[in-house]
């Protein structure tokens, strides 16, 4: 049995057969593809098209190849040599044949090695070739044509030249100019219809003249600038300059007349790129419970290019009231999308910034463009996510002028409280003395944490009594203290000062019985916080109270009760915050009071007047009405030297251009008037005299109020 | 009856007199009588045959064609065509230089009828004595009204007004001398319209009014002059308390060239202004205008307020800035200067109107920026800040100088003497200034300060608001010594008119557009007035519109005074001499029959 009938060796030549006929029949068009890309996006996208062509030809070719299998073979042995007997599948079956299929096959298998394996190929479809090539052929002769009319630099346009020239002198036949935009803004050259030019700051523009006849010199002259010379080449003659600031050019050539028409060269300035926020929708967003990450997506745009990294700064703060600290962190980003109009995307982890309730996470974005030289940076509006404080209960009303915040005062309550339980377990073991001293100094501590508490109720916190408030204009404080006070008010007045000194008695009443807090005085807190407080305070009294007087148990209950208080106003505090920015001059303590007022008016105020910038301009508008001769040279100077704040100084230069070719003409000297009136500010309103009417209208006034 | 009619009928009546007596006493018979009645008959009819007796005519009507007349016009019976210099061509109207020779051509008219635009200026002086009837016709597209703006200060607003014909829906465009459009209305179904753009410097400056059609087609464009006029610094005392009004007053004075001295009292004698300022008759004759708040004016001594009220008498100008509620002292304080409104006890809000159509319009009202002001910080989309004006109620003899978008007076001013004394009702007019609309601020100030401060001797000769070259043009307001140079330098000297008196009119026909200006050397030195003279031709729709009204006014007039003069004609001779014809010849053989009768 010949074994060594391989079907790989009968396929092989197929195979190869059909791979490269399917190579040769796509290569065009993965030609054609790659010249396309490679027109289009330069030679990089060329070589990428052509190498993903390749892959594609090498996938299709191998699978063409994977088609041509055995059964494939059988069938064509089996069609190709009848002599066979369709018995080919024998000679090329994988399972061990049986003995009456040997036997058949060891019959044609001699007939079979009689073919050559490379007939069995199929034939080159040469149609299909010969289809493919031509077309592919048409299509990059095609592109080649196109390219080299593209690539090639227009034939020069008819000059319109207005201005009549003198027979035999230079006239301008041709013109062409192409603008070279900076690399930078990605824009192609391209070529200008006319001599005025608007391009992109720091172009290069290439001008190709023409004239005829021919002149000894040309040159392009920059009114009131530079020349620029044209040197005379093939084509005409040229010349360049890079574009920067707005100008007025003429050309000039030897022997031609002077009043050429001006022309502009205008430079469009590259704007900075402008930011804006996607996402969130709005300035601030508030933390959701629970939140991981927040996203922001910013979008930029530019009118060439944004570059397509950004930083983004992550400003936190964290802590409330006066307890924030700020922290910044910046980081780079990398946008999406088309390079005019990137989006960035940027999903933040919140549990890498420590962040707590009550604090902020502030992300602002900062944009370049690709400018070059010096990009132009820009920073986007910030978006805010804030952590929520708890809510605090309402207030009413006055919501606008509080500022929330965590005041850090209220804290020593409780500890009065542990004192107080620890004298009472201690009470047993203490003689009736001691267990005054110690009760009356925790009733000392009391006594402090509400005169602390009581300075936000406007109350004095000053150990010895002092006239209320500056309220009253009465001098003596005891009859002050008196006048207040009436004989029906409901309780007795100390006669003496209170005694500040630690453990001493003094007056008890005075201190404990009534104080003469000026709550009304106190705009601090708001009515309901106050309320509290001074449930607070009541509760306070009456602990330190029985704490002076030795009886810590009954102190206690008041002292939970002024704890719960507390708490409470803790949640709901609001803390009235000074406005800053007023600050008033030092007080010249040397004639304070003493009632002078010489000399405190310090000089009045000194008024700089407005100045009019336009003076010149106004001139020389006031004097086109008329036939005199203006001062061109100084109106230029002044355009120039204001073109930065002026809406199109290149429209009056070139008005003042044409005027100084032609002095005298009417229409000049009006157009260049109306020009100068778009230079001239508006002065603030000033007043129209009215006329008296002269002795008649004097007289008939007077005639009216006989 | 002239000399040759008495003598021929002195010699008739001798001849006829005598065949009479001599017939009469032939014979003694009656046909004899009869003869001497014939004889006399005859004598009569050859001097009616001779002179012809007068008969009235029974009306022949002349029919006028003035520009625009239809050209297929013809002279029904009874009628007279006569076409004028300005009417088309008209197959069969006789031409006629002017009205005048037309009436004299044909003195047999007794009623004239006008055709087509009406009479121009030259043939409304002419009386023509007999009924006119005219119909004006209906007026062209297009501009037909247009009160350009009054003189302007510099950088005020100024306002115009016009009609359009046949334009409704359409709009109207205000363009500055650049050509850039700085306002913009639609005008209505009554086709009248209002614009407004800013001034500039002193000067002459050209606009441009454009009417578009529904279509948004430019219909026209016409010229709009705009008159800047240079002023001498005034003078002004400025006496109130400290306050941001009195900051931003003295701000606007300072910028807008005003010589302002200010007394800002603080209280306790302190004085927080220049300390110069005295309110005496010779302070106050130097000053041109007073601005005062009604605090200060209440305070003032009674020998002060007097003081005050005799200045204004004299001439002088004064601003009381209301900072509170009018009370029944206050407006005696008003009174005293001569300022009559009652209210003033009562808020409301002021209206404010845009500052502009859009926001291209206020950039372009605004001009370019300077360096502590950029063009683009204060935008059109600003909000406008909240003001309120105390509510006054006027009478006839107070009058407006700021008016609100809805009409509402927030400063008016009464003429007391030869000076005027205006109330000021917005107390925090300052909070313009705060939001960005300083234009606005100092427009209302200059408006207010403009109709009261003192009057001065001026160089303000009147003449029509739109002047055209080639039409004539009436100067007043002149003295003698006044030449007016046109734009190429060509100087006319005026000839004031004697018959005009005091009013010192002079005529004056420009030839060409452009600037003219009139220059008048006198005790002053040189002074000057320069005015726009449009090019002919360029207010079609507006001289249609005043050729039609006039003409109706002066047919109007011809109507009445038109005296009842019959036109009469000797009448034909004919008749007459038939009748003495057969007279005669009767006379004759009657006398033969009696001659050749025997005696007996």
């Amino acid at each position: 049995m010949s074994r060594e009938l391989r079907p790989e060796e009968w396929l092989a030549p197929a195979r190869r057969r059909a791979a490269a006929e399917a190579v040769l029949v796509w290569s065009p068009l993965v030609m054609v593809l790659a010249a396309l890309g490679w027109t289009i996006g330069g030679a990089g996208l060329g070589i990428g098209v052509a190498g993903g062509g390749a892959v594609a030809l090498a996938a299709a070719a191998l699978h063409r190849t994977r088609r041509l299998d055995r059964g494939w073979l059988v069938r064509r042995l089996d069609a190709r040599d009848a002599r066979l007997e369709d018995s080919a599948a024998l000679l090329f079956a994988e399972a061990a044949p049986g003995a009456l299929a040997r036997l058949q096959a060891e019959r044609i298998a001699a007939r079979v090695e009689a073919i050559d394996p490379a007939s069995l190929a199929d034939p080159w479809s040469q149609r299909r070739l010969a289809l493919a090539w031509g077309l592919g052929a048409l299509a990059l002769a095609g592109i080649i044509l196109w390219q080299t009319r593209a690539g090639a630099p227009p034939p020069p346009a008819p000059a319109a030249q207005s201005a009549s020239s003198a027979p035999g002198a230079p006239r301008l036949t041709g013109q062409r100019v192409r603008i070279v935009p900076p690399a930078y803004t990605g824009l192609p050259a391209r070529f200008s219809e006319s001599l005025d030019i608007r391009a992109p700051a720091g172009s290069r523009i290439e001008w190709t003249l023409a004239f005829a006849p021919q002149p000894e010199t040309a040159a392009l002259q920059l009114v009131g600038g530079q020349r620029v010379a044209l040197a005379r080449g093939e084509e005409g003659w040229t010349a360049a300059l890079r574009l920067a600031a707005p100008a007025l050019y003429r050309v000039t050539a030897a022997g031609m007349r002077e009043d050429q028409p001006a022309h502009r060269l205008e430079p469009v300035a590259d704007a900075p790129p402008q930011v804006r926020v996607i996402e969130p929708a709005s300035g601030l967003a508030t933390m959701r419970d629970g939140q991981r990450s927040w996203r922001v997506v910013f979008e930029a745009a530019d009118d060439y290019a944004v570059d397509r990294l950004a930083r983004l700064t992550v400003t936190t703060a964290i802590g409330t009231g006066e307890n924030v600290r700020f922290a910044e962190r910046s980081l780079t980003v990398t946008g999406s999308g088309d390079s005019r109009r990137r989006r960035f995307v940027v999903d933040l982890p919140l549990a890498s910034y420590g962040l707590e309730p009550g604090s902020d996470l502030v992300a602002q974005l900062t944009v370049a463009d690709t400018r070059s030289p010096d990009p132009q940076a820009v920073r986007g509006p910030g978006v805010i996510l804030r952590w929520p404080l708890p809510e605090p209960p309402q207030a009413e009303g006055l919501d606008l002028m509080a500022k929330q915040a965590m005041p850090a005062y209220f804290r020593s309550q409780r500890q009065v409280i542990i004192d107080t339980e620890a004298l009472i377990k201690e009470r047993p073991r203490l003689s009736a003395d001691a267990l005054l001293a110690r009760s009356d100094t925790i009733g000392v501590d009391q006594r402090l944490l509400r005169l602390r508490y009581g300075q936000f109720m406007g109350m004095e916190a000053e150990e010895t009594p002092k006239p209320p408030l500056p309220t009253s204009d009465k001098d003596a404080p005891s009859p002050a203290q008196e006048a207040d006070h009436h004989a029906d008010d409901g309780h007795d007045h100390g006669a003496a000062p209170e005694n500040p000194v630690f453990g001493g008695l003094g007056n008890v009443l005075a201190d404990y019985g009534h104080t003469h807090d000026e709550s009304e005085a106190a705009t601090l807190l708001d009515p309901q916080t106050r309320a509290l407080l001074k449930q607070a305070l009541d509760a306070m009294w009456d602990a330190e109270l029985n704490l002076r007087t030795g009886k810590p148990e009954a102190a206690l209950p008041f002292e939970y009760k002024a704890l719960d208080f507390i708490k409470t106003i803790q949640q709901a505090s609001r803390i009235y915050l000074p406005r800053v920015g007023t600050e008033q001059p030092p007080i010249d303590m040397a004639r304070r009071l003493t009632g002078k007022r010489e000399g405190i008016v310090g000089g009045g105020a000194q008024l700089t007047p407005f100045v009019i910038a336009d003076a010149v301009p106004a001139t020389a508008w006031r004097a086109l009405a008329g036939p005199e001769r203006i001062d061109l040279a100084g109106l230029e100077g002044w355009v120039r030297s204001n073109s930065a704040r002026l809406r199109d100084p290149l429209g009056v230069l070139a008005a003042i251009d044409a005027l100084r070719a032609a002095p005298t003409s009417r229409t000049r000297r009006e157009r260049l008037r109306g020009r100068l009136w778009t230079v001239l500010t508006r002065p603030p309103a000033q007043v129209r005299r009215r006329n008296d009417g002269g002795a008649l209208g004097q007289r008939y006034l007077e005639g009216l109020t006989r | 009856m002239s000399t040759p009619e008495l003598l021929a009928a002195a010699l008739v009546a001798g001849g006829a007199l005598a065949a009479a007596v001599r017939l009469a006493l032939l014979r003694r018979v009656w046909i004899s009588v009869l003869l001497a009645v014939l004889a006399l008959a005859s004598g009569a009819l050859l001097y009616l045959a001779l002179f012809p007796p007068l008969l009235p005519i029974g009306g022949e009507t002349l029919v006028v064609a003035t520009a625009e007349a239809p050209a297929g016009t013809r002279a029904e019976p009874g009628e007279r065509l006569v076409a004028l210099p300005e009417a088309p061509r008209i197959a069969g109207a006789e031409r006629v230089p002017d009205l005048a020779t037309a009436l004299r051509r044909h003195g047999a008219v007794r009623r004239i009828r006008i055709l087509g635009r009406g009479l121009p200026a030259r043939d409304r002086d002419v009386a023509a004595g007999v009924p006119v009837d005219f119909a004006p016709m209906k007026l062209p597209r297009g501009l037909v009204r247009l009160d350009p703006p009054a003189d302007t200060p510099a950088g005020a607003a100024f306002t115009l007004a016009g009609a359009a014909q046949g334009l409704a829906g359409g709009s109207a465009e205000l363009r500055d001398p650049a050509g850039r459009r700085v306002d913009r209305r639609s005008i209505g179904p009554d086709g009248a319209f209002t614009l407004g753009g800013t001034a500039r410097a002193p000067g002459l400056a050209a606009f441009t009014l454009r009417l578009r059609g529904h279509d948004g087609k430019t219909v026209s464009d016409t010229p709009v002059p705009l008159r800047t006029l240079p002023e001498r610094p005034l003078r002004a005392l400025l006496v109130g308390a400290p306050s941001p009004e009195a900051k931003y007053l003295r701000r606007w004075a300072e910028d807008a060239g005003i010589d302002l001295a200010s007394r800002l009292e603080a209280g306790g004698g302190v004085d927080l202004g220049d300390g110069t300022v005295r309110l005496d008759a010779a302070s106050l004759r130097k000053a041109d205008v007073v601005i005062i708040d009604d605090r200060a004016l209440a305070a003032l001594g009674a020998g002060a307020r007097a003081v005050l009220s005799r200045a204004v008498a004299g001439g002088l100008g004064v601003v009381v800035r209301m900072t509170g509620p009018a009370t029944a002292g206050t407006r005696a304080g008003w009174r005293a200067l001569g300022l009559t409104p009652e209210g003033g006890s009562e808020t409301a809000p002021v209206a404010l109107a845009p500052l502009a159509p859009d926001a291209e319009a206020l950039l372009l009202r605004r001009g370019p920026g300077s360096a502590d002001v950029r063009a683009e910080v204060n935008a059109l989309d600003d909000p406008a800040p909240e003001l309120e004006h105390w509510v006054l109620r006027g009478g006839a003899a107070f009058v407006p100088a700021v008016r609100d978008a809805e009409g509402a007076v927030l400063a008016g001013w009464q003429q007391r003497g030869q000076g005027r004394a205006a109330l000021w009702t917005v107390p925090d007019s300052f909070a313009l200034v705060l939001a960005g609309q300083g234009e606005r601020y100092g427009q209302w100030w200059s408006d207010t300060l403009s109709a009261v401060a003192r009057p001065a001797d001026l160089f303000r000769p009147e003449l029509p608001p739109l002047v055209e070259a080639g039409e004539r043009v009436t100067i007043c307001g002149l003295a003698r010594r006044t030449r007016a140079e046109a734009s190429d330098g060509t100087a006319v000297a005026l000839v004031i008119d004697p018959a005009a008196g005091a009013k010192g009119c002079a005529a004056y026909w420009p030839r060409q557009s452009g600037i003219h200006t009139l220059v008048q050397t006198g005790p002053q030195g040189e002074r000057r007035f320069a005015f726009m003279v449009l090019p002919q031709g360029s207010l079609p729709g507006i001289e249609a519109q005043r050729t039609g009204t006039e003409t109706r006014l002066w047919a109007a007039r011809q109507a009445v005074t038109g005296a009842p003069t019959p036109p009469e004609r000797h009448g034909p001779a004919w008749p007459w001499f038939l009748a003495w014809l057969a007279v005669t010849g009767a006379l004759w053989w009657g006398e033969r029959r009696l001659r050749s009768k025997p005696t007996g």
